[in-house]
C-alpha cells in the first residue's frame, strides 16, 4: 500500500458535517490518534447552530436513540446525560387492527432514549432539555476537535484535496470526511468531483412535533414508544408516536405522505384514544425529511471518505447508530491503516457492505411485518402469539416479542432478526393462531 | 426515576451485584456512587467507591467466574446494565469497542500495585 497516505503528526482532517457522523468520526480520530501518540488536527464545519429551535438547528429524524447505541456509547465513555434525554424508554406498545400489545425490555430497564436533535420544535416555550448533535459535537470538541461555523461549498484538488467555502481556499487537508445527511446538498460537491460517488437512492418521511402537556404524555405514553400498524390510511407502512417532554414525535414511513395522509391517521381510533381530540397536526413544527432506501456508490477515494446517510446506512431504523459504526469504522481506517483508496477498501468498504447487505435482510423483515399489518387473520395470529409470550415472561427474551422489539428498536441486524425467524416452533404457533383467527371469522 | 434517566436506579444501600454471583451483565454508572464490597466474617470491607461513567462487574465476563465482590449503591444511584451476549456480539464486530474497559482496568491495576507496593513497605516497616 501507498505509504504517503498515512496520516502523520499534525496532519489536517477536515470534516465536512458535524451531527452525528462527523462528531463521532472526529471523536474516534482524536481518542485513537492519542492512543498511538500521534497528534492530528481535527476540524468539524457545521454552519448550523444545533441549539435553534425549528427546521434551522435540526438534522430532522425522528429522534430515538437505540438499545444499542446507547449501551455502545455508554462502553465508549459517552453517556448521554439526562440533560440531553427527553425521555428514557423501556417498551414498545403495538397499535394494530386486532388489538394492542405491550413489549417490555428484555432487561426491564430505560435503555433507549428519545432526544431533540437540534434546539427543539419551532417556539419550544420550556427548554430545559440540550441538543443532542449539539452534546455529541461538544464531546469531539473536549477531544480535542475544532468547530469552524464555515459553510464548506467546493473541494479542489492540489497534491492534497483543498476544500473552499465562497470561493476561498480554506484549508488544504490529508483527509476530507463528507460526514453530510441526505438531507444536505453537499453531496453535490462529492459527486462532482469525479471520484464516482454517487448519492444514495432517498425515501420521504414525514415528523411533526405534537403539543400536549408533561401529564398528558405521561400518562397516554408512559415510557413506551407506540408504533401504529393499521392497514390505513394504505400508504403507510408504519408510524411511531415518540414521547418527548411535553411533546409527542409522530413520526410516519410510507409513500407519499401528505397532509390528507396525516389526518387520515390522526382520525383513526386508535390515534385518537392516545392524543387529545384538541391536537392538530398543521399547528407545530413538521418537515418531510429525506431516507436512504440504497447505498451511495463510490463512497471513498483517495484522501476522501463519505460517512453517516449520505454513505451507507441502516434502512429505516437506528441511523444514528449506523453513523456512529461508520464513523468509528472510517476513524480506525484512517489513523491506524490510512487515507488511501486501497486503506478505506481494505478496512472501511467491509463495514459499508455488511450494512448494504443487511438492508437486503431488512427489506424482507419490514415486507414481512407489512403482510402482518394489512392482513386481519395474519395480525390476530402476530397479536395473540405476542400477548402469550409477554404473559409467560421468563429470563430468555420470547422469540416472536424480540424480533418485533429488535425490529422496532433498530436493536438488531435485520439479518439476525431474519434467522431468529426461522425458527419452526414460532412459526406453529403463528399458523395455529392464524387458523384460529379465521375459524372465528368464519362463524 | 426521572423520565429522562436511562437505566435503573438504586437506592442507597441497594445491591447491584452480589459476590458469589454469575456475571452476565457488566454496568455503567450514569449518575451518583456506588460501593464495591467484599464480606468477612468481621464485617463488610469497603474495597473502593465508584462515580458517574466508571463500568464495573466486567471481570466476570472475562474470566467467567462467580462475581469477586458485591456491589451496592452509595446513595441514589443511576446504572446502566449491558449484557454479556450484546456486548460479545458488538465486540466481535468491533474490538476496539473494548478498548475503554482496558483502559478502565489498566488504571486499576496500576492503582492496586500502588496500594500492595505501599501495604507491603508498611508491613515490612512493621517487623
Amino acid at each position: 500500500m501507498k505509504s504517503d497516505f498515512t496520516l502523520d503528526d499534525n496532519a489536517k482532517v477536515a470534516v465536512i458535517g458535524g451531527g452525528p457522523s462527523g462528531s463521532l468520526f472526529s471523536f474516534f480520530a482524536l481518542n485513537m490518534a492519542k492512543m498511538i501518540d500521534k497528534k492530528i488536527d481535527v476540524t468539524i464545519f457545521e454552519p448550523k447552530d444545533f441549539t435553534r429551535d425549528g427546521p434551522i438547528g435540526c438534522n430532522r429524524c425522528a429522534g430515538v436513540i437505540s438499545e444499542h447505541l446507547v449501551q455502545a456509547l455508554a462502553i465508549e465513555g459517552i453517556n448521554i446525560p439526562p440533560e440531553v434525554v427527553q425521555r428514557g424508554i423501556n417498551s414498545y406498545v403495538l397499535h394494530t387492527q386486532r388489538g394492542n400489545v405491550h413489549i417490555e425490555s428484555p432487561a426491564a430497564e430505560k435503555r433507549i432514549a428519545t432526544v431533540y436533535r437540534g434546539g427543539g420544535p419551532l417556539g419550544i416555550k420550556e427548554k430545559d432539555r440540550e441538543s443532542f448533535d449539539n452534546f455529541l459535537l461538544n464531546c469531539a470538541i473536549q477531544e480535542g476537535a475544532s468547530h469552524s461555523s464555515l459553510r464548506i461549498d467546493g473541494i479542489r484538488n492540489n497534491d492534497k484535496p483543498v476544500i473552499t467555502s465562497g470561493g476561498r481556499d480554506i484549508m488544504e487537508a490529508d483527509l476530507i470526511v463528507g460526514a453530510f445527511g441526505v438531507n444536505s446538498a453537499a453531496w453535490k460537491i462529492f459527486e462532482g468531483l469525479d471520484i464516482g460517488y454517487k448519492k444514495p437512492k432517498t425515501t420521504s418521511a414525514f415528523i411533526t412535533e405534537l403539543e400536549l402537556d408533561h401529564e398528558t404524555v405521561s400518562g397516554n405514553f408512559g415510557s413506551s414508544i407506540h408504533i401504529i400498524l393499521i392497514p390505513e390510511p394504505k400508504n403507510i407502512k408504519f408510524a411511531g408516536l415518540i414521547p418527548k417532554g411535553r411533546y409527542v414525535s409522530l413520526c410516519i414511513l410510507g409513500k407519499d405522505i401528505d397532509q390528507q395522509t396525516v389526518k387520515g391517521l390522526l382520525n383513526t381510533p386508535i390515534v385518537r384514544e392516545l392524543l387529545p381530540d384538541s391536537v392538530m397536526s398543521d399547528k407545530f413544527c413538521k418537515c418531510f425529511p429525506k431516507l436512504s432506501l440504497t447505498t451511495a456508490k463510490g463512497g471513498f477515494a483517495d484522501r476522501m471518505v463519505v460517512i453517516g446517510d449520505a454513505g451507507s446506512t441502516r434502512l429505516f431504523k437506528d441511523g444514528i447508530g449506523a453513523s456512529y459504526i461508520m464513523g468509528k469504522a472510517a476513524a480506525t481506517t484512517a489513523v491506524l491503516h490510512g487515507v488511501g483508496k486501497e486503506h478505506f477498501s481494505a478496512h472501511y468498504l467491509p463495514v459499508y457492505n455488511r450494512t448494504k447487505i443487511d438492508n437486503i435482510y431488512g427489506r424482507f423483515v419490514f415486507g414481512t411485518t407489512n403482510a402482518y399489518k394489512n392482513i386481519a387473520p395474519l395480525t390476530e395470529s402476530m397479536v395473540n402469539v405476542i400477548k402469550k409470550e409477554q404473559q409467560k415472561r421468563n429470563e430468555a427474551f420470547p422469540r416472536l416479542s424480540s424480533m418485533l422489539w429488535d425490529t422496532f428498536t433498530g436493536n438488531e441486524t435485520y439479518k439476525n432478526i431474519f434467522l431468529r425467524g426461522t425458527n419452526i416452533m414460532m412459526h406453529v404457533k403463528l399458523v395455529l393462531e392464524f387458523l384460529k383467527a379465521l375459524a372465528r371469522r368464519t362463524k | 426515576m426521572k423520565e429522562s434517566e436511562l437505566g435503573r436506579t438504586y437506592n442507597d444501600g441497594e445491591i447491584i451485584c452480589s459476590e458469589g454471583d454469575e456475571g452476565k451483565s457488566m454496568f455503567v454508572i450514569q449518575s451518583g456512587k456506588v460501593e464495591v464490597v467484599k464480606k468477612r466474617p468481621e464485617g463488610e470491607l469497603t474495597l473502593r467507591t465508584m462515580t458517574k461513567g466508571e463500568i464495573f462487574g466486567e471481570i466476570a465476563l472475562f474470566d467467567h467466574l462467580p462475581r469477586s465482590a458485591t456491589v451496592k449503591a452509595a446513595g441514589k444511584a443511576v446504572v446502566l446494565s449491558i449484557d454479556k451476549k450484546g456486548f460479545f456480539a458488538k465486540a466481535s464486530k468491533d474490538p476496539t469497542l473494548a478498548f475503554n474497559i482496558l483502559e478502565g482496568m489498566s488504571r486499576r491495576i496500576r492503582d492496586l500495585t500502588r496500594k500492595l507496593s505501599k501495604y507491603k513497605q508498611d508491613a515490612e516497616l512493621m517487623y
